[in-house]
């Protein structure tokens, strides 16, 4: 598979200097918009669903364990629209994911990228900086 | 149950002979017109609002001081870590008119009679009726309200009135969440009309007697994608969203 890096990131970055307005689904409150978490494990889930999508992934503790960490992603629809496909992650595929984590200290977070296991990098394609809560 | 069926069967010419205007509160409309507009404009595809352009140099509305108030304490609760009112988090759509300005496309189709306006979040139709009809005297209010429509020109101007008081007005200048409260006196003009080749311009009028202390105007520009389809939407199929005691917001089933 080639590489590739989608540029949408960087284009959504730029204009992420403008806040969406009321668009959120639901306030970004409950993630930390400052810290950014990586999560390199397993891929256990991938849900294609509405309102989010959203991914599961097995990502090794320090007591030797594994923890399932939930990752928010945006709408199938949005994401089918910048190449993303359901097929896009599998269970089984090892990755690391970028997330911005729940503020609570759950296992879970904001999807902000994935690197696949060939060095392929997908972004979010919906990311814009959501207002300061 | 022998007893039912007795009271039913005496009722039964009553029923029969009652006036179909029960329940109806408008004669009946217009048969559907020839062409909405002559030439109907392209207006093919989905259109995406411009976000960057609605951020420039918009304004927010002015409240009457009652509703200023209600948006104070609503400003004051976020400030102290309460939640405030956001009805799509629990899949309610957010009414008009933060209808047109989700981040998802909306398309219009013109038939005779109706311009139609869907929007793929939350997978909501808006009817424009074309066929001269007022709005209904017996207001019932919804999300997307009641809109009757007509060409100015290459300008389609819509009236929407009878909306819902439980939606929320989206902010501009404060983009904090916390969103702005009307009544059930809203109404929404719509200018639509397109600005360039492949851009859309909706500009807005917005009022509220009860809550607005002057009219809100803005405008919602909108960019073509001939090559996109609208997907289905449908918000309670996962959504994982929900809020704790103290109401706050929170994602169902995370490993702690």
């Amino acid at each position: 598979m080639k590489k590739r890096v989608w540029l949408v990131c960087l284009s959504a970055l730029l204009l992420g200097a403008a806040a969406v307005p009321v668009a959120a689904h639901h306030s970004y409150a409950m993630f930390d918009g400052s810290k950014r978490v990586s999560l390199e494990g397993t891929i256990r889930e991938f849900r294609w669903t509405n309102p989010h999508s959203w991914i599961q992934i097995d990502v090794r503790n320090e007591q030797g364990g594994t923890d399932t960490w939930t990752v928010e992603c945006g709408s199938p629809n949005d994401m089918a629209r910048h190449g993303w496909r359901s097929s896009t992650l599998k269970p089984g595929d090892h990755a690391t994911i970028v997330i911005n984590p729940l503020r609570n200290g759950d296992k879970g977070g904001r999807f902000i990228s994935v690197t696949l296991a060939d060095g392929t990098v997908l972004a979010e394609p919906a990311l814009r900086t959501p207002p300061k809560p | 149950m022998r007893f039912v069926r007795i009271i039913l069967l005496a009722l039964a010419p009553a029923i029969a002979l009652a006036p179909r205007a029960l329940g109806q509160n408008r004669p009946a409309p217009k048969p559907l017109q020839a062409a909405a507009h002559a030439a109907s404009p392209d207006w093919d595809g989905a259109w995406m609002p411009d976000f960057a352009a609605l951020m420039k140099g918009q304004v927010d509305p002015v409240f009457t001081p009652e509703f200023a108030a209600k948006r104070a304490e609503w400003r004051a609760k976020a400030a102290a870590g309460q939640p405030v009112p956001n009805p799509m988090q629990n899949c309610l759509p957010p009414g008009m008119p933060d209808t047109m300005e989700l981040p998802f496309p909306v398309e219009f189709l013109f038939t005779r009679g109706r311009v139609t306006i869907i929007q793929e979040a939350f997978t909501q139709v808006r009817t424009v009726f074309m066929d001269g009809r007022g709005h209904p005297s017996d207001p019932d209010p919804t999300y997307n309200g009641h809109s009757i429509g007509h060409w100015e020109g290459d300008t389609l101007v819509i009236d929407t009135t009878q909306l819902r008081a439980d939606t929320y007005l989206p902010m501009r200048a404060e983009v904090d969440f916390v969103p702005g409260p009307h009544s059930d006196a809203l109404r929404i003009v719509e200018r639509i009309r397109l600005a360039g080749p492949d851009k859309l311009e909706d500009h807005l009028v917005i009022t509220d007697p009860k809550a607005l202390a002057q009219p809100w105007e803005f405008s919602i520009s909108y960019n073509r994608h001939r090559d996109w389809d609208l997907h289905e939407y449908v918000c309670e199929e996962n959504n994982r969203d929900e809020t704790d005691s103290s109401g706050h917001d929170m994602l169902k089933g995370v490993q702690k």
